[in-house]
């Protein structure tokens, strides 16, 4: 078992920053705390899925706007976020192997391939302006840009916790946040997931 | 399980999360019928989503407790969902004719 997964199993809670535990035995709160933020956000995602679904069976029509879509962009974007999903694995592995150059080389990776992907998302909304697609055209539009413009800040949010851990890992001070990575680990896995249902429900839909 | 077999199992999960990533697309250039085109396409999401939860995000390690705080949101958007379907009918009459 490597040390990653020791870490998860073991008793000992994180300490909040009262110095006092308030997680269940077995479990720390930091892991209790990241699957309760992301069962949030299932709630928030899950609302606009089922909405858009609904919305889309009863305008058959929206498949045309889809159409206006950079299928070739969206398809990249996927295959950015599984590449940045996967250096983020590969620090969590290192930090649980020690591997303190790694982390830091891996998580530069995966910040880059996050600021990728929202750089090919900035031009898709770029062309689709000059097109005359805003979020206020209504229909397939607006819940285009409502649920692609959140999935972006979820990566943006992640991509600040990933500068913070990157810059303590330069300084070296990365020593007592270690867990911390495992749990980024865990939200950006989530946000991989959100796309992985956002992408076929906006460009690949019949 | 040692770091080199993590790894490899990290690369192996990230090589089928490509694949089925270019399948879907794949699917969609088939262009089968609405509700096969349709199925196939989430099908192969819920498999790459669920590779995710499980392998990347260690879910299968979770105890019951995270279990369930991951089964609640989805009771509670099935419930939303269904409720949503009266709606929907009301605003087209084809509705139940052209998917069910």
């Amino acid at each position: 078992m490597d040390k990653s997964a020791s870490m998860t199993s073991i008793p000992v809670l994180d300490e909040g920053p009262c110095g006092h535990n308030s997680a269940p035995a077995g479990l720390t709160a930091g892991r209790l705390g990241i699957w309760a933020l992301i069962s949030s956000e299932i709630v928030l995602f899950a609302g606009l899925f089922g909405s858009f679904i609904l919305m889309r069976m009863i305008h058959p029509e929206w498949a045309e706007e889809a159409r206006h879509l950079n299928l070739a962009a969206g398809t990249l974007n996927s295959l950015v976020l599984l590449i940045s999903n996967f250096f983020m694995m590969k620090a969590s592995s290192s930090v649980s192997q020690g591997k303190a150059e790694d982390v830091k080389k891996f998580l530069f990776l995966t910040m880059l391939m996050g600021v990728v992907f929202l750089g090919i998302k900035a031009y898709e909304y770029t062309a689709e302006f000059a097109h005359g697609e805003f979020p206020s055209s209504l229909g397939f539009w607006s819940f285009y840009f409502l649920m692609t413009g959140i999935h972006a800040t979820h990566i943006l949010g992640g991509l600040v916790a990933l500068g913070i851990l990157y810059v303590k890992a330069v300084n070296g001070t990365l020593g007592s946040m270690q867990g911390r990575v495992a749990l980024t680990g865990i939200y950006w896995s989530f946000v991989e997931v959100v796309w992985i249902f956002l992408f076929p429900m906006l460009y690949l839909l019949a | 399980m040692d770091s080199k077999s993590s790894s490899v199992n990290h690369s192996m999960i990230f090589s089928a999360l490509v694949v089925m990533a270019l399948l879907s697309v794949g699917i969609f250039f088939l262009h089968l019928p609405l509700v096969s085109n349709n199925l196939a396409i989430f099908a192969v999401a819920v498999v790459m989503a669920s590779l995710v939860f499980f392998q990347y995000m260690d879910l299968k390690k979770e105890g019951k407790l995270i279990y369930w705080i991951m089964v609640i949101p989805f009771v509670l958007f099935g419930i939303l969902f269904v409720l949503f379907i009266p709606d929907v009918c009301h605003y087209s009459i084809d509705f139940l004719k052209r998917y069910f």
